[in-house]
């Protein structure tokens, strides 16, 4: 079942330019220019209930735009949204009540508090009966492991257990839809580790539907199985992350090691050279003639080590992020 | 009725819970407290200059006496201290609207401009003014002989209520337009310097500027109607405006508030 | 830093206080409503006739509260708060790892930002003279225009160092900012930006004499309207250096204390 609909949507920020220099000042005092700026140009998705979906794209490409106008935090300059039946940007209180958002960059948590004083507001704020609250904070918190901090100052805790705070304090009205706008930035690697580990089995267990944004591809495939792809304000890529790097066609990447020195030249013919240093090398193979490749490669060269990998996802989403947007503008 | 009584309970317990914390988090910074309470001293002494100048100007001033016109200032005093306890909300403003810090608030099931004008409450800044406002009202009261009724009493209370209503609306509609502008420092020095004009009672002034603060921008009912109707010199449609006066500036800064938050860019976005 | 660098800053400065037109021309505007609410005040104390005016005349006090009115706006600061800022958000560390001086910084910008408004609010009082002098018969000497011009000059630069030293109370105080509408009206207000201070009694003049404020705004109109002599002109310039020196002492010490709290910290 559809949950987030999502057609041409577009929002659009007006802001004023300024020439250089005390001249442009001057003139800016009395006549002032104003410019667009284009955030997200008109782009179009859907949503199943209980699906994790990633969105993904370089800085500036209006996936936290999105997630706010889901939220209601933005009006959008048009389009259409429904989640849950529900336009988010009229703020229902019914729908806020269905959804919940966390934002690496922005904290609900009162810093002079411990967590547990902000959970009690949420606590009033939903209407939670009391007895349900104490048993999805019971859950959380053991889940996360946090439970001895709960009396702790939210200044006093580190990056990664202030964002575990911030987490149980959006889920604690158990919302049906979970946005998450970069949860894991600046956190350790075993911090992030953590909370991936949580949303994911958290979307298992109680199929609250996600969606995510975040710049580490490790997040992403985490916890989404599938994942949109937005560029210059729409939409690039929409499918599972392991297939980004298909638009490459089917390749390979191989890397070798010689007992000596390699050269371009006798490299060439097994497939593209990407990278040559000495007796090591990093070629570009066709996956179907991978097996013929290979056998030849050890015949002809003093091959010492040998390794097929995919190419990377990153390469993959690289390749999106610098493609120009379809539809955009 | 009952659901509306639900939500009442609702909001006031949502208040309380405010106010607990604030109260803890101002524990933890003590010297801000105390530094606030100072200020708002000073601030305070500031107000009572006008006293004395007025008093010293003699017995009275076209129509109204000496003590009449210390219960003015004094309610002045009492009122604007109270909105002191929730102006760390309006000072934060335009800085939220600004940096984005507003995203988290908009999502919540409640009331936003309940949740982001009155989240923090001040308690040490009212202290002083609370304090010496009603002891002013109090010796004006008593000095001039005005009768202690129930209804007098229950009379000034509301319009010192709806007095500090319009002090909470009229303060509000100059931070809303950080939605528009990126700073409104100069939007701020111009409407607290119109509401500069309450610093003595409205009689001083001649009767044009005297029917502007009244029906235009309602500000002088907020230091003179509390005073003026235990005086029993508010006709009935005065008294009838009075109620209403607030009322009506509430529906505009309502409107201004969803255009405003129509506006809202969220910063870092 | 270089002169030149500081020059730069100055045009920064210039350059910021104009790109919020509309606080520029608003925050002039703002002067007027409490003028035209003295003016009313002072009307009718005059009228009830009793008022304790020390020696002042109607019109001097009208002319009095005109010119504090202005003068006290041309001293206003309001860099007071991007330094707290500065010192809470940790903006200060860009500042502390380079070869500038803060102060001087702060200054430079504080000047440049009110370059065009001082610039506008000197052609007013120009006009409010030039009115006076043809309305009232008032005549102002030369010689006392030329000193009002050098106690304005010092005025800023006083100011400027008692905010700066009120806006450095930010490394212990961590909410200062809000605090700082109210004491900028204080203060305005014992410098006699709104009325002479010493129609308060012989007291509150005493205090106005000793303390700093007085020099920041009172003074300065003192010295265009006649109310001081050449000696309590002389005398005034002293205090006014005095109590530079005083302010400049006090922020140095402030500034070193609290940057090694600030660094200890970690901002």
């Amino acid at each position: 079942m559809e949950i987030i609909t999502v057609k041409d949507l577009t929002k659009t920020f007006t802001y004023s330019v300024k020439e250089k220099g005390l001249r442009g000042s001057l003139r800016n005092l009395f006549a002032r220019q104003t410019r667009q700026k284009t955030a997200v140009s008109g782009i179009s998705f859907a949503v199943d209930q209980g699906e994790a979906v990633g969105l993904l794209g370089p800085n500036g490409a209006g996936k936290t735009t999105t997630l706010k106008m889901l939220s209601g935090i933005l009006y959008p300059t048009s389009g259409e949204v429904k989640v849950a039946g529900y336009v988010p940007w009229e703020r229902q209180r019914e729908y806020q009540r269905r959804f919940a958002i966390v934002m690496g960059q922005k904290t609900q948590l009162w810093p002079d508090l411990p967590a547990l004083d902000t959970f009690e507001l949420n606590r009033r704020i939903y209407q939670i009966d009391a007895a349900e609250y104490q048993r999805t904070l019971d859950e959380l918190t053991s889940l996360l492991d946090v439970r001895s901090l709960l009396q702790v100052q939210v200044r006093r805790l580190s990056l990664g257990e202030r964002m575990k705070m911030e987490l149980i304090a959006a889920l604690l009205h158990r919302p049906e839809i979970l946005y998450l706008d970069e949860p894991t930035i600046g956190l350790d690697i075993l911090s992030q580790r953590s909370i991936r580990e949580f949303l994911h089995y958290y979307n298992q267990q109680t199929k609250t539907t996600i969606l995510l944004t975040s710049h580490y591809t490790a997040d992403i495939e985490a916890i989404c199985p599938r994942s949109i792809i937005i560029n210059h304000g729409s939409v690039v890529f929409d499918g599972p992350l392991a297939e980004v790097s298909e638009v490459f066609g089917h390749k390979k990447l191989v890397s070798l090691k010689a007992r000596r020195d390699l050269d371009a030249g006798e490299l060439a013919g097994f497939g593209t050279v990407r990278r040559l240093d000495h007796n090591t090398a990093l070629l570009e193979v066709d996956r179907d003639g991978l097996q013929g490749c290979l056998q030849r490669l050890f015949g002809a060269l003093p091959v010492v080590d040998l390794d097929v990998k995919d190419i990377p996802i990153e390469e993959g989403i690289a390749y999106f992020y610098r493609k120009a947007g379809v539809g955009a503008q | 009725m009952k659901r509306l009584w639900a939500r009442v309970r609702y909001y006031l317990g949502l208040l309380g819970l405010f106010a607990k914390y604030s109260l803890m988090e101002q524990m933890e910074y003590r010297i801000n407290f105390v530094a606030g309470i100072a200020v708002e001293c000073g601030y305070m002494l500031i107000k009572l200059m006008y006293a004395v100048l007025i008093l010293n100007a003699g017995a009275e001033i076209n129509g109204l006496t000496a003590n009449e016109m210390l219960m003015c200032i004094g309610t002045y005093i009492m009122v604007t201290g109270i909105y002191m306890g929730i102006y760390p909300n309006f000072w934060a403003l335009p800085l939220s609207v600004r940096d984005g810090s507003l995203d988290m608030l908009l999502t919540k099931p409640v009331n936003s401009q309940f949740l982001i004008t009155l989240r923090k409450l001040d308690f040490g800044m009212p202290i002083p003014d609370v304090l010496c406002g009603l002891a002013l009202i109090v010796y004006g009261w008593q000095q001039q002989g005005l009768p202690v009724t129930f209804a007098n009493v229950a009379g000034f209370v509301v319009f010192c209520i709806t007095g500090w209503f319009l002090t909470y609306c009229l303060f509000l509609i100059p931070e809303l337009l950080s939605f528009w502008f990126i700073s409104t420092n100069g939007l701020q020095a111009l409407s607290s310097s119109v509401f500069d004009f309450n610093n003595t009672p409205m009689n001083i002034y001649p009767k044009w500027v005297q029917r502007l603060g009244i029906f235009l921008l309602p500000v002088f009912l907020i230091t003179n109607f509390p005073t003026l109707f235990v005086m029993g010199a508010l006709s009935p449609a005065m008294i009838l405006w009075g109620l209403a006066a607030p009322l009506l500036i509430f529906a505009v800064q309502r409107f201004l508030w969803r255009r405003a938050l129509r506006r809202y860019t969220s910063a870092s976005g | 830093m270089k002169p030149a660098g500081y020059c730069y800053i100055f045009g920064m400065g210039m350059q910021k206080a104009m790109a919020y037109r509309a606080d520029f021309f608003l925050s002039l505007a703002s002067c007027i409503f409490p003028i035209i609410m003295q003016a009313y005040l002072w009307t009718a104390l005059y009228a009830a006739g009793a008022a304790d005016t020390n020696g002042y005349t109607y019109e001097q006090m009208i002319l009095y509260t005109l010119l504090a009115g202005i003068t006290s706006r041309i001293v206003a600061t309001g860099f007071e708060n991007d330094v707290a800022q500065d010192i809470k958000d940790g903006g200060l560390n860009k500042y502390l790892v380079k070869p500038v001086n803060y102060g001087s910084y702060c200054f430079a910008q504080f000047a440049g930002s009110k370059a065009a408004a001082v610039g506008f609010l000197l052609a007013v009082t120009a006009a409010v003279l030039g009115g006076a002098s043809l309305l009232l018969g008032i005549p102002f000497e030369p010689v006392r225009l030329a000193l009002y011009a050098l106690s304005l000059a010092l005025a800023l630069v006083l100011n400027f160092s008692i905010f700066f030293t009120i806006a450095l109370l930010g490394f212990w105080l961590t909410e200062i900012r809000q605090l700082f509408g109210t004491i900028s009206i204080v203060i305005m207000v014992i410098s006699g930006g709104v009325f002479p201070l010493d129609i308060f009694g012989p007291a509150a003049a005493a205090a106005s004499a000793v303390l700093p404020f007085g020099y920041t705004t009172q003074f300065c109109v003192n010295i265009v309207n006649g109310q001081l002599t050449m000696g309590e002109i002389g005398l005034g310039f002293a205090a006014q250096l005095f109590w530079i020196i005083v302010f400049t002492l006090a922020h140095r010490v402030l500034w070193w204390q609290g940057a090694k709290r600030y660094t200890a910290v970690g901002g």
